[in-house]
């Protein structure tokens, strides 16, 4: 027995001697460096799990981001409105309504068949079709499609089509910026192979082999396999029409923030996917930048933070009295660490309609207590600020909001619920005050967040102003002259308050330095020369 | 015996009965409306009641429970919201990973446990004793969240003796060694709450048996020390200790929801924790039920091997 205790004794030595070298060593783990990767695999880390697979119904962003791996769009846009041909070789108008798509002629599934015109009218006739679920509002543009984006039962998109093998023709409603319809059906819907899903009866598309495990695709990689919550395995498709992919093999890991961050460290993962699907806290940036063999990029994001007001509740001079009475660079400066935007209108600074002559707004308690003086609100009224929980930096910076509330009069409750209740809740408007973000897309057009009738008006904006000049942005087609329109739109926004923008979150995008390609500054188009990436 | 079984199994239909009625209450009457989170963030009503539609949450709350009670018992678990897959071959992919990893758990936790509790309730009062309390009473305070960074930072990040997560690497199938690769952290992780909790617990127990009159008189008799710890002592200081085995069976299946996370284990306690966040009711059902019926059998389980362990036991039955 005493030889026993002996033993334990310098077993506990030992632990406690590697327990101490660990910590007094973090300097050393600092310049650690991050080389174990592979030369013929490339490791993304996500942070966002893929749930449903379906290449017409995938809601979830990290879904969506990892489908385009393995199935290609008309087009990709590669930064804001520039648009390079995928499957598409042109993609063009004359009138601004009537659209003619030349498809590449070398392009070919995966079991060889080629892509034709047939399976692009036959995936954007399966997207309109009103018997099957799917995602997004990107056909409410086309001729004989309802507001969902549906057809009427029966009946197929008329004007769509097929003209030759590689020649599609369609027409929108109305004349329209070019740039929106290249965006919504050029950029969004994944073609589908008609021969191999067309056989699959309607109601049972939605679980399908087809959609779940995908043997026949379109993109720079195969489909490999699933495992739910855990990794998604690709590998390079050797009949690419863009030129076979130099990196063998892909995987896509789904791990928390801290596990992202750990495996950036050990080689486990190649790349963060960024994007809000793969992200790393902020807390951690330091000891990223800090790791040999890593290098870190702040770049601008899509993703704006707001303050719901509830329209129904709170008139012009209390909105605008809350406006004033949060100060935002705080929010950026103590919980952000300075790596965000404060922003000043919807759009955020990688947007190319971000108004930058834009005034800030201003940071201003008397200004607020004027407006309050304004109205005839009753301030021991207790407000409830309903927060989401989910995203630290945002529940952090709803003590301050409640703070500087309270400090110009307002009596604020914070309430947290978990992400889908307080979803429920802004949707049917049963809310005070709400803390949501809104990615904002490239197309300027916000309508279904500000408009009166849009499906997301969380915040109950009825404003016959806001919706003129929301109408007159989407009617109009050329570019420049859409920029003014939505320029005014941001003055107004301002003027209006019918929602508090609080800030945008810089991206943080790291990658090992054995990486040659990688996310770029516009996140969205970052695949599209994903063949061309190698690893040293 | 025969008898007293059947009446528990029938007893445990009941409740297993009610279970799923309660649970499905539950679920269905927490806030969020599933339907939302499967649509994109613009989605009209209609789509959201195509959703709704496709989803079967269209439909009264009852109807939608004898819906699913008689697909339950075709064997049918439905399908799941999030991925339209269905729930049996998700549960079944998940069911593995975690008895593996909480089944080597609770196997090393009682190794280390036993013995270290036996030895320090003999040694009593020794440092030898002070010690492994002192460090037993460390290990149930420190959080396993904590513990397994610790772990992957010393072991994994620094060191490079384990993986950082996982099952097997990525690309393999894994082999034997691969997975005992794999395990060891996060078992060490988890066996060191329940073994920290299990030697205090067997340490008690021992020390109440020595307080006990047949040790006196085993003492008395002159026996060897060593028959009187073994033979007389640890044997009836396991009675109670069956009880707290048989609540750790459950755990086999819940799993270690934290330390999964941790350790990128693809096993159940990971599913439960998305299945809330995306409200996948099928789902959260069938983990529920899951749960429900491993409580219940390891209750059964508990009280059969109390029977075959302490004959009193028994003959109060008769």
């Amino acid at each position: 027995m005493k030889k026993y205790t002996k033993k334990m004794m310098s077993f506990f030595t030992v632990a406690m001697m590697i327990i101490l070298a660990a910590c007094s060593n973090t300097d050393a783990a600092d310049t650690s460096s991050a080389d174990n990767s592979s030369k013929d695999t490339l490791y993304v880390g996500v942070t966002n799990s893929m749930g449903n697979l379906s290449p017409i119904n995938a809601s979830s962003v990290s879904t969506r981001w990892v489908q385009r791996f393995y199935f290609d769009t008309l087009l990709e846009m590669t930064s804001p409105l520039e648009f390079e041909p995928k499957l598409a070789e042109s993609f063009e108008t004359t009138d601004n309504q009537n659209y003619t798509i030349k498809l590449n002629p070398d392009a070919v599934w995966t079991d060889g068949t080629p892509i034709t015109a047939e399976d692009v009218v036959f995936t954007l006739n399966l997207f309109a079709n009103p018997e099957v679920e799917t995602i997004g509002l990107y056909l409410t543009e086309l001729e004989g499609v309802d507001s969902s984006g549906k057809l009427e039962s029966g009946t197929e998109i008329p004007n769509l089509v097929a003209v030759d093998d590689t020649t599609v023709t369609f027409k929108t409603k109305r004349p329209l910026d070019p740039n929106y319809v290249k965006e919504m059906i050029g950029t969004n819907i994944l073609i589908q192979p008609k021969h191999v899903v067309e056989s699959v009866p309607l109601d049972e598309l939605a679980g399908s082999e087809v959609f779940t495990n995908p043997s026949v695709t379109s993109g720079p990689y195969k489909f490999v396999k699933y495992a739910q919550d855990s990794y998604l395995e690709l590998e390079a498709n050797d009949t690419y029409y863009r030129g076979v992919p130099k990196i063998p093999n892909v995987f896509i890991r789904i791990m928390s923030g801290t596990n992202l961050a750990t495996e950036l460290q050990t080689g486990g993962a190649t790349m963060n996917a960024s994007g809000g699907i793969g992200e790393i806290s902020i807390s951690d940036i330091e000891t990223m930048q800090n790791v040999d063999g890593l290098s870190v990029n702040l770049q601008p994001a899509w993703t704006n933070q707001f303050v719901y007001y509830n329209n129904e509740k709170f008139d012009q001079n209390i909105r605008l009295a809350m406006s004033h009475a949060v100060n935002r660079d705080t929010i950026v400066d103590n919980l952000l660490k300075g790596n965000a935007e404060v922003t000043n209108g919807p759009y955020t600074a990688a947007s190319p309609y971000m108004d930058e002559d834009l005034d800030p707004i201003a940071y201003d308690p008397e200004k607020a207590k004027e407006y309050i003086a304004k109205s005839n609100y009753d301030m021991n009224d207790p407000i409830e600020l309903m927060v989401p929980t989910g995203n630290k930096v945002r529940e952090q910076s709803a003590n301050l909001i409640e703070q500087d509330l309270e400090a110009v009069g307002f009596t604020v409750e914070q309430i947290t619920y978990d992400f889908p209740t307080t979803l429920e809740k802004a949707r049917s408007g049963d809310y005070d005050l709400y803390l949501g973000g809104i990615a904002v897309p490239v197309d300027p057009d916000l309508a279904s967040y500000f408009g009166s009738t849009g499906s997301s008006n969380y915040s109950q904006i009825e404003n016959a102003e806001i919706d003129a000049l929301l109408e007159k942005g989407k009617a109009e087609t050329d570019s420049t002259k859409r920029k003014e329109i939505y320029d005014d739109f941001q003055l107004m926004l301002q003027e209006q308050s019918p929602m508090l923008p609080l800030y945008s979150q810089n991206d943080i995008v790291i990658k090992n330095d054995s990486l040659n390609g990688g996310i770029n500054e516009y996140w969205a188009g970052s695949l599209y020369n994903i063949q061309d990436w190698t690893l040293e | 015996m025969k008898k007293y079984l059947v009446k528990r199994f029938l007893v445990g239909m009941i409740v297993l009965l009610l279970i799923t009625f309660l649970s499905f209450l539950i679920i269905n009457f927490s806030p969020g409306d599933p339907a939302t989170l499967y649509v994109s963030s613009d989605a009209t009503e209609a789509q959201l009641e195509q959703t709704r539609e496709n989803l079967g949450l269209n439909k009264p709350l009852l109807i939608r429970y004898g819906h699913w009670l008689k697909n339950f018992i075709q064997g049918d678990l439905g399908i799941s919201f999030a991925t339209r897959q269905p729930v049996s071959n998700m549960l079944l992919e998940r069911v593995g990973p975690t008895f593996l990893l909480m089944g080597t758990s609770l196997i090393v936790a009682y190794l280390i446990a036993i013995p270290l509790g036996v030895y320090s309730a003999v040694k009593q009062k020794s440092w030898v004793d002070y010690l492994i309390t002192g460090t037993s009473f460390l290990g149930v305070s420190i959080p396993n969240f904590f513990l397994g960074l610790i772990f992957i930072y010393v072991f994994a990040v620094q060191l490079e003796w384990f993986p950082t997560g996982g099952m097997h690497d990525l690309g393999s199938e894994g082999g034997f060694l691969e997975r005992v690769h794999h395990l060891i952290l996060p078992v060490l992780v988890i066996a060191t709450t329940i073994s920290a909790n299990m030697i205090r617990y067997v340490r008690s127990s021992m020390i109440e048996i020595f307080g006990e009159n047949y040790l006196r008189t085993a003492k008395a008799k002159g026996l060897k020390p060593q028959n009187i710890i073994f033979r007389h002592g640890v044997r009836n200081a396991l009675i109670p200790i069956i009880t707290i085995v048989g609540t750790d069976i459950p755990k086999l299946i819940g799993g270690a929801i934290v330390t999964e996370q941790i350790f990128q284990w693809p096993g159940l306690g990971a599913l439960t924790i998305s299945s809330i966040q995306a409200r996948d009711y099928n789902v959260l059902m069938a983990i529920t039920l899951l749960s429900a019926i491993a409580v219940l059998f390891a209750n059964m389980l508990t009280d059969v091997f109390y029977a075959a362990a302490d004959p009193r036991i028994r003959l109060n039955e008769n």
